[in-house]
């Protein structure tokens, strides 16, 4: 059996090349830059202080979580096994030393890498524009970047989990993630009871309110602690890999029968 | 002394994609060398090579490669080289990246998948290539970027799925010779193809698939031999075809002619040893000058069209 530590790293690596690869990765980078653009444009026409803050914040909850990450994750998580199974390139990988728990790892860690080198930087780039440029009042952004840096980083991991394993599993698997996104994540959390539980969004937007004072952010309606906050999307993230391994070890997949 | 396993043996192998049946009970076995997999389109043929390299797991039956099963066998051996039928390669990728890359996933230390990267591209020409980007490549070049990964890391066997499909005929000349030698280093191949008469180049060992069963397998000629209920087509080439046709309608041998072309007769006989050997005897008391004389069933095109009947 080969050691599988330096090919699954080979195979994160062309699989983070492969994600950026001709117009999909063009879309793709302008898709996460768009919340840097509209702000640095809400600046550029004069609106600063208070009222700029209040705008990032809420553009924050009402575009970059429910949109550009929800959609972001979706277009870099379901090709991971849809496009080597629509292919048919799925051989090339199945024919090699490396098992299949390996394989999925592998496709995970590099999907992982993509999307954290996709949008962290903007993150970052956003409230640099505001907190720079935008002339916010003393102490409104304390906590804002580690927040979201984080919320981000375990909202990739927990949805870069859920749409590998629709990728692997269903042909119609963009129709039924748009629903999860559009529907489930953006719909369920705004219910009562219960329900906000069961969307990853929920606790993605939990976390700022450990870390921000002030503002849209803060004032996220949530009952969690900070821990239940961010092992909730590991914890997601974990059993559908698991998950995902077990289906690739347990059922073929092909694009069509000959 | 008892003959070598075999190199693939299936049993009773079913795959079934919904309703349609893929593989439907089939039973055969694949010996060393070289072996001719045909079967028209839809015989399932790519269903075979797709529970071969794990891609599919079977409904019912088995089957194993050198006695080990195909489902979940990645890492262990023996390693198998797939060359798959369709187009799908990573277009983003050059070839020198992607043959390497595989390598890698083989295990192969970083040196030695550079170099096999270089010889296997080297064998299949696409060598002076290795920096352009595969998307921009033929269908011929990405053909002989399919078979190169699979020939680097040297498998004992090779699963080659219309390999010449896209190629010119130099490079389909250039591909048979290079599977030729494959064979005679030791390693085992199944080529499949429904260009018959370059699997009838390559090897007269075949297994014919249709509608997901095996119809046949061994030796193209025994198989067309043992077909004798079935009678034989020959095509006689004559300057006098009437004459001839005269002396042949009441031949015991013969149980249909007809005129083909000017100079050509086409007759049936379901005893071709015995006609072929009464045939100069015939031309010869007659004084019929006979210019070619030419099976037209001795090829698999018509063994399998007999067969599939």
């Amino acid at each position: 059996m080969v050691r599988p530590l330096r090919p699954t790293i080979e195979l994160a690596r062309i699989t983070m090349q492969g994600s950026f690869a001709g117009v999909r990765g063009i879309g793709l980078v302008i898709g996460a830059y768009l919340p840097t653009v509209v702000l640095a444009g809400v600046v550029a026409g004069g609106t600063s202080g208070a009222e700029l803050v209040g705008m990032y914040e809420n553009l924050t909850l009402l575009l970059f979580f429910p949109l550009v990450l929800l959609l972001l994750t979706l277009l870099l998580g379901i090709p991971l096994f849809r496009d080597e199974i629509d292919r048919e390139s799925l051989s090339y990988l199945l024919t090699r030393g490396l098992g299949k728990p390996f394989l999925v790892l592998g496709k995970y860690l590099g999907y992982l890498g993509a999307a954290l080198v996709l949008l962290l930087p903007p993150v970052a780039l956003t409230f640099g524009v505001v907190s720079v440029w935008g002339n916010p009042p003393a102490g409104s952004l304390d906590g804002v970047l580690p927040a979201l840096l984080a919320a981000t980083t375990l909202g990739a991991v927990a949805y870069g989990a859920f749409f590998l394993v629709l990728g692997m599993v269903s042909r119609n698997a963009l129709l039924y993630g748009l629903l999860y996104a559009f529907v489930w994540e953006y719909l369920i959390g705004g219910l009562s009871g219960i329900a906000p539980d069961l969307s990853v969004m929920h606790y993605l937007l939990s976390i700022p309110t450990f870390w921000v004072s002030t503002g849209p952010l803060a004032t996220y309606a949530t009952k969690l602690s900070l821990a239940q906050a961010a092992a909730a999307p590991c914890i997601f993230a974990v059993a559908l890999l698991i998950l995902a391994i077990l289906a690739f070890r347990e059922r073929g997949f092909v694009a069509s029968p000959d | 002394m008892s003959a070598p396993p075999p190199v693939i043996e299936a049993r009773n192998a079913t795959k079934r994609y919904g309703e349609v049946l893929g593989l439907n009970g089939f039973t055969a076995s694949f010996g060393r060398g070289i072996t001719g997999l045909v079967g028209p389109n839809g015989a399932g043929k790519s269903t075979l090579f797709r529970v071969l390299t794990g891609q599919l797991r079977l409904d019912a039956g088995q089957i194993a490669i050198l006695g080990r099963d195909t489902w979940n066998a990645q890492g262990r051996d023996p390693r198998v080289g797939f060359c798959p039928d369709h187009p799908g390669l990573y277009d983003w990728m050059t070839p020198e990246n992607f043959v390497r890359s595989l390598l890698v996933l083989d295990g192969f230390p970083e040196a030695e998948a550079r170099d096999r990267t270089r010889k296997a591209l080297d064998t299949v020409e696409m060598w002076p290539y290795r920096d352009r980007k595969i998307r921009t490549f033929s269908k011929g070049m990405r053909q002989r970027v399919k078979v190169a990964q699979a020939i680097a890391h040297d498998p004992p066997l090779l699963l080659l799925d219309e390999p010449l499909n896209g190629m010119d005929p130099v490079g389909r000349a250039a591909l048979l010779t290079l599977f030729a030698r494959l064979a005679r280093e030791g390693r085992h191949l199944v080529v499949s193809s429904h260009v018959l008469h370059e699997v009838e180049r390559l090897t007269p060992e075949i297994v014919m698939i249709s509608n997901g069963r095996a119809l046949a397998q061994g030796d193209v000629h025994r198989i067309r031999d043992l077909l004798d209920q079935f009678p034989h087509t020959i095509e006689i080439e004559t300057t006098t075809p009437r004459e001839l046709a005269r002396r042949l309608a009441d031949h015991p041998d013969v149980t249909s002619l007809r005129f083909s072309g000017t100079n050509g007769l086409t007759i049936q006989t379901s005893r071709p040893d015995d006609f072929y050997q009464g045939l100069p005897e015939v031309a010869l008391q007659e004084g019929i000058q006979i210019l070619g004389v030419r099976s037209l069933d001795d090829n698999l095109e018509a063994v399998f069209r007999l067969l599939a009947r």
